[in-house]
């Protein structure tokens, strides 16, 4: 049942993004073969100019929508009308949750492939160095790169359910449900932002090599390396724990408090 | 075993009960009308059937369960509003029911729908509200549930449509299940019904058999709920 719960919410969401995405390759290809253009005249330059423009406002589509449609699809098919055919399905509270959650993580990283790819198109041809990467040892570069997935996949899970848990408590209002799922996403905004700040206190506090990094006396790319894989990987620790508390009000507020209008 | 009862069942909206301690055992096997004026508290409990809302306290039991994952299986719903996405088509809705219902009669719904000149291929925006409503009810109707919970399927439709609907309920429920068909619409639907339960303010007013009732009073069903419910 949860696989055919992920079946619908990809057909109605695939319609959406698919075309956003197929927009976002074209338009880097467009963006990539003016570029190898001559740019002798002033059409080509406003034509490159105006297809640059494009390119930019279809990334920024890319990311946007897949974020927008979270939140909509989210609470279209189960705090509207919708909802009267999504709940009395046989299917549990904890598979409509999830279902919704995969197929959006599913999207972000989509739309975060098409981004890199759409990048990769209109910057092939060109090079860029860091300086200081060679100073890094290749296991180190590894387990960045492994903290900075995990921090974001993480990440992306605890603000769909923390978004998810916003809705669930305003749908239980009798009045102004929008209004209130708003206020209840500044108050657990601001909750997350205290533990965060309390958080970035205590490792910069209790690390010898926070405060050579922020003095600018670090020893080397590779301290600071270190440094930022420790911080997030307790970073991801903290938002895995907020995920836990966002999912359990979430299921409970649509398995004890659904309240369809 | 009744398929669906209630123990001591109450439901409050603030303050207000709207259901206050009923006691009910619906038996397989006949067509119930669940009549009451508005605000008598027959939606909450088909609402509280489905599990979309919880009693504050007693409970509500079908085939013996709590209303779960389980006793969805068993139960086909018609709200009292459609909830389609207006963008899927009929037979994408036909493919959705067939996925989650394993008692969906795939076969049947293809015929009604042809029946009622609605092409499988039509999206729910380009329909009017009256075949929205029938789409929906063919939907209900084409499963093979152990319960139906029919709420206000005739409100708000044409004579014409009435007509069709309750031919579709009538002509397509298993003998075995019970319908639960919650209206204000006595005239129309009490040819129809084998039981009556009256509410009224969230508190069961009657219960009896159709034809008990009409020996008992010489009356109609309509006549009957019109004394019990008149405005003073």
């Amino acid at each position: 049942m949860f696989l055919k719960l992920m079946k619908q919410d990809f057909r109605a969401t695939a319609r959406i993004m698919l075309p956003v995405y197929a927009a976002a390759i074209v338009l880097a290809v467009f963006t990539r073969v003016l570029d190898l253009l001559p740019q002798d005249n002033s059409f080509m330059s406003v034509l490159a100019a105006l297809v640059g423009l494009l390119f930019s406002l279809a990334m920024s589509a890319t990311v946007a929508m897949s974020f927008v449609l979270m939140i909509w699809r989210f609470h279209k098919n189960y705090m509207t009308d919708e909802g009267y055919l999504m709940f009395t399905l046989p299917v549990s509270t904890a598979e409509l949750i999830f279902s919704k959650l995969l197929v959006a993580i599913a999207w972000f990283a989509c739309s975060a492939l098409v981004v890199s790819a759409a990048t990769l198109i209109v910057g092939s041809g060109g090079s860029i160095q860091i300086v200081g990467f060679d100073q890094i040892p290749p296991e180190q570069l590894k387990g960045a790169a492994a903290a900075v997935v995990a921090a974001s996949l993480v990440a992306g899970v605890t603000l769909c359910l923390m978004l998810y848990a916003c809705m669930a408590i305003g749908q239980s209002f009798r009045r102004r449900k929008t209004l209130m799922a708003v206020v209840f996403f500044f108050v657990f905004y601001i909750v997350s932002q205290i533990i965060g700040v309390s958080f970035i206190a205590q490792i910069i506090q209790n690390s010898p090599s926070a405060d050579a990094i922020l003095f600018g006396d670090a020893a080397s790319m590779g301290m600071m390396f270190q440094f930022i894989i420790g911080a997030l990987w307790r970073f991801t620790g903290i938002s895995a724990v907020s995920a836990v508390v966002y999912y359990a009000i979430t299921h409970w507020m649509l398995s004890r408090k659904l309240n369809l209008q | 075993m009744a398929i669906l009862e209630c123990r001591q069942l109450t439901k409050r909206y603030s303050s207000q009960p709207a259901l206050d301690h009923i006691d009910l055992a619906v038996q397989p096997g006949g067509i119930v009308g669940l009549l009451g004026p508005n605000g008598s508290g027959k939606t909450t409990l088909l609402k509280l059937a489905n599990g979309l809302l919880q009693p504050d306290s007693g409970e509500i039991l079908i085939d013996g369960k709590k209303p779960s994952k389980e006793t969805k299986s068993i139960v086909s719903y018609l709200p009292e509003r459609t909830y389609f996405a207006d963008w899927m088509r009929a037979d994408q809705l036909l493919d959705l029911f067939q996925d989650f219902y394993a008692d969906f009669d795939r076969q049947r719904a293809e015929e009604m729908l042809q029946h009622m000149n609605i092409q499988p291929k039509m999206r729910i925006k380009e329909m009017s509200k009256g075949m929205r409503e029938k789409v929906q009810l063919i939907l209900v109707m084409s499963r093979r549930a152990k319960l139906y919970l029919l709420d206000e399927p005739i409100g708000g439709v044409d004579p014409a449509t009435r007509d069709y609907i309750l031919h579709t309920i009538i002509s397509n429920y298993d003998p075995e299940a019970a319908v639960i068909i919650s209206t204000h619409l006595i005239s129309d639907v009490e040819n129809v019904l084998d039981d009556v339960v009256f509410l009224n303010y969230g508190h069961i007013a009657l219960h009896k058999s159709v034809d008990e009732l009409r020996a008992e009073e010489g009356k109609s069903v309509d006549a009957v709920f019109r004394e019990v419910f008149r405005c003073s």
